[in-house]
């Protein structure tokens, strides 16, 4: 397997994130971003590069990749829709949320529209927005108290093609009052 | 060194520990045992576990004894009801999810987690879900099954293959409840290592595939043995089930094995039960063999032996071997030779190497661990010395050691070392360099291991090792034998010029020495050695052979000239374990006792002698090779021994070991003394054909036995990318190798460890022995397939 386009394209990036670790086995977390961040996913020749540039097994690489969930090994929408499963949402009714958004986007949790516009997912861990369940992510952006209603609007933004920091903006989870 | 001490207190008993130990060793010095599940001595700790967590006075929280220093003054307790809380809720967790199939796992019975359970744990669980079901048999490699319920994630076995081996196969994925050991990459675990994962685990997620479901701890019968596999000399023990030898697992020297196995030691020992074994002896009539007794065999073997030693002189009498066989049995096979046959000709060398041990440099395998700078000559140490390489790969990852390897197949380390590519003829002049001596001078402890092959690459050693010693390194040389007593067969005599205890054969001194001690007249001159007596052989000028343990089709560099050698003597004796290549072209064969089936002693490669005790009865009528010699002897009308005593004091008199360590050769057989083999043509079109040794090969043991077999390579040729590149041969493509009439079929591999310009292929397969051509032979390369199908 040739080597992926990022790592020709990025070979003094690549040398500048190694450089800044005194053990070259620390630059793997910083690799496997940039990776994702030019392909949206981690494919196996990714996992081989970063092993071949590290000097590392792919099986050492495979195991920090695989204890991230925001590492993803397969390909994802433009749009990630991260559904918070942990106790508080669940209690605040994250289960109707996402049941309708898979209703709404035809899809079941874990798979992608066949557009390719959103992928949908739920965690296991709880993603620290409790204040506002229930919670989910647009990309990492937080949008919370998403009822179905709101749930909807954002997918309508998403369409349009809004930027997830502006949806976040307008679904964001409001500053707690001080009391 | 002294060290510092300083004084703890646990559960109240006072102890002084070295500073600085962790916790969980310093209890035991109060006789305290503080659980853990992951903490191991020989690995790092980690702390994942909290099996260990202990109270410690002045600290707010537990804390874990597997990761603590002690300080001075320390006071701890292993036993108070928050620690006996937090034990049981450990021991909750981790069988929380755990199968308990404990009566059909078979670590039951020596499983720590059980041990644990029953001294620690709560009565009962009190999850009322179900438990997390995983996948119950999966085939990790060629000798590991791994059962991921079972599996409490302590990370023994991801360390030992990340800190010991330096593999990184096995890794742990995911996380949470989704947590599991797996390769990850998909490749099967198949390091040469893999199996002390077994041992390691303290559940039974990890186990044998030879073992698996064959017997309970309690059932099995323990005896310890010595590996016989290499000149590492390992230390075993051995387990038997009602006689059968059922697992082959570590006992711990620390000189030695550092506690652990290699694959082939430890997985390779079901041959011994084999179908394969001969079991009766064999004599050829009209061109098959049949079984007779040992009278027979005897009385045929004594009969032909003695009309030649009658008709031609003993001289025309060859014997080879010994390199396999015990100190004693060494002994008795060149005293049976010399005295009996009354021929000079023996020789234990079978392959490349010519000597085993070195009296002006010695040196310990543990020195290895010391050393600054470490140096391997013409030897790929883990695949002849696996446990050894071990101690190589720890030295060198530390970063203390500097490495360098010399030799035309480079070895393949995690850590940095220096490669010097070189053709067999061009080591000599690599070792005379500036260079070479340049990178070592100064180092204070410098280890060199060799696989004995080339006098001329012994004599530039001995230069180079003396330079080094007059610039101020401490320096020591390490042969690693290609059989696992070379060392022990040399020093006891079964040299063509050198008597027991290296005593040189024309030596009028030596001579008489010997001669009083066997009351006989020792042959007249020096002796042939192995080459010699095969090419007098292929002339016919050599009237009968015996061949001791000796599979020389497989193991001398010269095949054709062993065929010859074979199908041309008039007679030729074969005495060994199985119906070898070589075995069957014998007139006569003799069945000889496996390693657990007889006593005496072995001489380790650094010249440490351990001694044996028969395990379990032979197999059919296989005999000790030492009662074969004895019983050999006697029908030729000699008593070669008149009892153990009389022997041991024969051979402490002429070759006696001090301090549990025979001597070592003298320098002048380091120097080379005997004619230097012709050099390997080296000039002209075509790659370099460069066979090198597989730690699963062989025509012998590894070959002959149905539950090792499968892990035997494969014939693949493996290429420098440079010349893969050129030629157009990809990976797994087909390929033809031809020179001077002979040529073999491999399946191609690209491997930037092969030095460009060669081609490497494995020494000792049954279906493409390398020895079959010419050595240093440049070979052309045909791709018949551009590659084999794919496998999606
Ligand atoms: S397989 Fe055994 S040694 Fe490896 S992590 Fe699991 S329990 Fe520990
Ligand atoms: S290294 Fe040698 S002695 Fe040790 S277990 Fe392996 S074969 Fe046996
Ligand atoms: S033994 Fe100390 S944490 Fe596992």
């Amino acid at each position: 397997m040739s080597a992926p386009a990022w790592v020709e394209k990025h070979k003094e990036k690549i040398e500048e994130i190694i450089a800044r670790y005194p053990k070259k086995r620390s630059a793997l977390m910083p690799l496997l971003h940039l990776a994702q961040e030019e392909r949206g996913w981690i494919a196996d020749e990714d996992i081989e590069a970063v092993a071949a540039i590290l000097g590392e097994t792919k099986s050492v690489v495979e195991s920090v990749c695989s204890f991230y969930s925001l590492f993803y090994r397969r390909p994802m929408g433009k749009y990630v829709i991260t559904v918070c499963g942990n106790i508080t949402c669940g209690l605040s009714g994250a289960q109707e949320l996402v049941d309708h958004l898979e209703r709404r986007l035809g899809i079941k949790v874990g798979e992608t529209t066949p557009d390719g516009l959103i992928t949908l997912l739920v965690t296991g861990e709880c993603i620290a927005a409790c204040d506002g369940a229930p919670a989910l992510q647009v990309n990492l952006e937080y949008c919370g108290n998403v009822t179905p209603e709101r749930a909807d609007e954002i997918i309508e933004l998403i369409k349009k093609g809004e930027d997830p920091a502006a949806i976040s903006d307008r679904f964001g989870i409001p500053p707690v009052k001080a009391v | 060194m002294s060290q510092e001490m300083v004084t703890i207190t646990v559960n109240g008993r006072q102890a002084q520990v070295p500073k600085g130990m962790l916790l969980v060793e310093a209890a035991k010095y109060a006789g305290i045992d503080i659980p853990v599940f992951c903490y191991h001595p020989k690995l790092d700790p980690v702390g994942v576990c909290r099996m260990c967590l202990v109270e410690v006075e002045g600290q707010r929280k537990p804390v874990p004894a597997c990761t603590t220093p002690v300080a001075d003054g320390m006071v701890v307790r292993t036993d108070t009801p928050v620690v006996q809380r937090l034990q049981r809720g450990v021991i909750e967790f981790l069988l929380l999810n755990h199968p308990l199939d404990c009566p059909i796992c078979d670590k039951g019975g020596e499983c720590p987690l059980q041990d644990q359970t029953f001294r620690y744990g709560p009565p009962q669980g009190r999850s009322l879900d179900p438990k997390v079901r995983k996948p119950k048999a999966v085939d990790l490699g060629n000798f590991i099954v791994f059962d991921q319920e079972r599996c409490i994630l302590c990370r023994r076995c991801t360390r030992f293959d990340h800190e010991i081996t330096q593999e990184d196969h096995l890794v742990i994925t995911q996380r949470a409840h989704e947590n599991r050991v797996t390769t990850a990459d998909g490749a099967p675990f198949n390091s040469y290592f893999s199996g002390n994962t077994i041992e390691l685990c303290p559940v039974g997620a990890l186990t044998s595939d030879i073992y698996r479901f064959k017997a309970r701890p309690w059932d099995l019968a323990r005896v310890p043995f010595v590996c016989t596999g290499c000149p590492a000399g390992c230390n075993v023990y051995l387990d038997f089930r009602f006689g059968e030898l059922l697992r082959v697992i570590s006992r711990d020297n620390p000189e030695l094995d550092g506690g652990w196995l290699c694959d082939r030691g430890r997985f390779n020992y079901r041959y011994v039960h084999g179908e394969e074994r001969l079991r009766r002896p064999l004599v050829k009539k009209d061109g098959a063999f049949v079984e007779v007794s040992w009278e027979e065999a005897f009385a045929e073997i004594a009969r032909r032996l003695r009309q030649v030693r009658r008709d031609r002189g003993g001289a025309a009498i060859g014997a080879i071997g010994g390199g396999r066989l015990t100190n004693e049995e060494a002994y008795l096979f060149q005293k049976l030779v010399r005295a009996v046959f009354g021929s000079p000709n023996v020789d234990w060398r079978v392959g490349e190497q010519y000597i085993a041990s070195s009296r002006e440099f010695p040196g310990r395998i543990s020195d290895i661990s010391q050393a600054s700078g470490i140096l391997l000559v013409d030897l790929l140490p883990a695949e002849r010395i696996p446990v050894v390489d071990l101690r190589i790969r720890r030295a060198a990852g530390r970063g203390r050691a500097l490495l360098a390897a010399v030799g035309p197949a480079m070895p393949t380390y995690r850590p940095e070392f220096k490669a010097f590519p070189a053709r067999e003829e061009e080591i000599p002049r690599v070792l005379a360099s500036e260079e070479l001596f340049e990178l070592y001078r100064g180092r204070s402890r410098v280890v060199v291991l060799w696989s004995g092959r080339g006098r001329a690459v012994g004599a530039a050693l001995a230069a180079l090792l003396r330079r080094l010693k007059e610039a101020g390194s401490e320096v020591s040389l390490l042969i690693a034998g290609e059989q696992a007593n070379a060392w022990g067969a040399e020093a006891m005599g079964v040299h063509p010029e050198r008597l027991p205890g290296y005593a040189p054969v024309l030596h009028e001194g030596a001579r008489r020495l010997v001669e009083q001690a066997w009351q006989v007249a020792l042959p007249e001159g020096a002796g042939l050695d192995t080459a010699r007596m095969l090419q007098r052989a292929a002339a016919g000028r050599l009237e009968a052979l015996y061949l001791v343990s000796a599979n020389l089709m497989a193991t001398f560099p010269d095949r054709q000239l062993v065929e010859q050698a074979l199908s041309k003597v008039p007679f030729l004796v074969v005495q060994d374990l199985f119906l070898t290549e070589t075995a069957k072209h014998a007139d006569v064969v003799l069945p000889a006792a496996a390693f657990p089936e007889k006593s005496g002693r072995y001489t380790a490669m650094d010249g440490t002698v351990q001694a044996v005790e028969q395990a379990m009865e032979a197999e059919g009528d296989a005999l000790s090779d030492r009662e074969i010699f004895a019983r050999l002897a006697q029908a030729m009308g000699v008593r070669l021994y008149a009892s153990d005593q009389e022997l041991a004091w024969e051979m402490q008199h002429l070759a006696g070991a001090q301090d549990g360590r025979l001597a070592a050769a003298p320098a002048e057989m380091l120097a080379g003394e005997g004619e230097e083999e012709p050099a390997p043509a080296a000039e002209g079109e075509g790659l370099v054909l460069v066979p090198v040794e597989r730690l699963y090969a062989g025509g012998g043991t590894a070959y002959f036995d149905a539950e090792f077999r499968r892990a035997r390579p494969k014939a693949e040729a493996r290429f420098h990318p440079e010349d893969a590149a050129r030629l157009g041969i990809a990976a797994g493509a087909a390929v033809e190798l031809a020179a001077g009439g002979v040529s073999q079929r491999y399946e191609a591999a690209v491997d930037r460890s092969v030095v460009a310009g060669t081609v490497q292929v494995p020494k000792g397969l049954f279906e493409a022995p390398a020895n079959a051509f010419a050595k240093g032979a440049r070979v052309a390369v045909t791709v018949l397939k551009p590659v084999a199908e794919e496998v999606s």
